[in-house]
């Protein structure tokens, strides 16, 4: 019978290759930057 | 200054546009609320007064009176809801949802990515991205500070400048997207105003017109005294 318990919801965790992970609620992802260009946005518009 | 190109694949949507939609908006409603006011001034100014001679007691007064406040009537009703326009209004991204906001869904959904980004296809999801992502810079940040491990360390230390980028893109989706359910709103009010101004302006036109029938001063102006005109008479001739 398997003890392992349910990871909380932004739970990070380090893999073999020390590469961080985080729990999003469901499963855990490699936490990654999203490409912050192109969705419309005009340059300078901040 | 130069224009910047827009990014590839991106819309056309730029924060200073809405903001400067809003101003404009704004301006039309005010330039309403001025010309209204003048008709108000016209309406209240010496042509009542100078007419009002003209006014038998009875039926004629009964209509002017009517009349005159039909169109003053009118004139408040227009300065009134334009006026309301010019309130400030709140927006939520919840607003998107709104039954008057119909066109702006319309645009967001022909292209998503462009007021989406990565994060999501609705309101809730993008909101519940940047939480996400302002959790996990958190979770980031703690454990930082409980790292002692150097390689660990680095990795955290990337972690939560990527966690703080896709922040900052949220929240600059989020505002844009805020920015242009607000930019709707206020057309709308402005939309919604124009028609009740000419309904205002209608009932101007029908009191004026009933004011100037009691009055008489619809009448045409009586038409000149007809001026003996010099006709060419004849010479008379002396034949002989």
């Amino acid at each position: 019978m398997s003890t392992e318990r349910t990871p909380e919801p932004n739970e990070l965790r380090f893999t073999d290759d020390d590469e961080i992970e985080i729990f999003d609620g469901q499963k855990w992802v490699r936490y990654e930057r999203l490409p912050s260009e192109g969705y419309g946005t005009h340059r300078g518009e901040e | 200054m130069t224009q910047a190109a827009p990014e590839p694949g991106g819309g056309a949507v730029a924060a200073g546009a809405t903001a400067d939609a809003v101003a404009d908006l704004r301006a039309t409603a005010k330039w309403t609320i001025a010309a209204m006011g003048a008709v108000g001034a016209l309406l209240l100014g010496g042509g009542p007064i100078a007419a009002a001679g003209k006014i038998d007691a009875g039926w004629e007064a009964a209509l002017a009176s009517a009349g005159l406040l039909l169109a003053l009537g009118g004139v408040a009703f227009a300065v009134w809801h334009t006026g309301n326009a010019l309130l400030p209004r709140v927006a939520l991204l919840g607003d998107l949802g709104r039954p008057e906001l119909a066109s702006l869904r319309e645009v967001v959904e022909r292209d998503p990515d462009a007021f989406y980004g990565p994060l999501g296809r609705s309101p809730q999801s993008l909101r519940d991205a940047r939480v996400f992502h302002e959790k996990a810079a958190a979770a980031f940040a703690a454990a930082l500070a409980r790292e002692t491990g150097e390689k660990r360390r680095r990795v955290l230390e990337q972690a939560l400048k990527d966690a703080e980028a896709n922040v900052a893109l949220a929240v600059r989706l989020e505002r844009r997207l805020v920015d242009l359910i607000h930019a709707w709103l206020v057309a709308e009010a402005v939309r919604a105003a124009r028609i009740r101004t000419m309904a205002g302006v209608v009932a101007v036109a029908l009191g004026a017109a009933a004011f100037l029938a009691a009055t008489g001063g619809g009448e045409a102006a009586p038409a000149p005294s007809p001026t003996p005109t010099a006709t060419p008479t004849a010479t008379p001739t002396v034949s002989g």
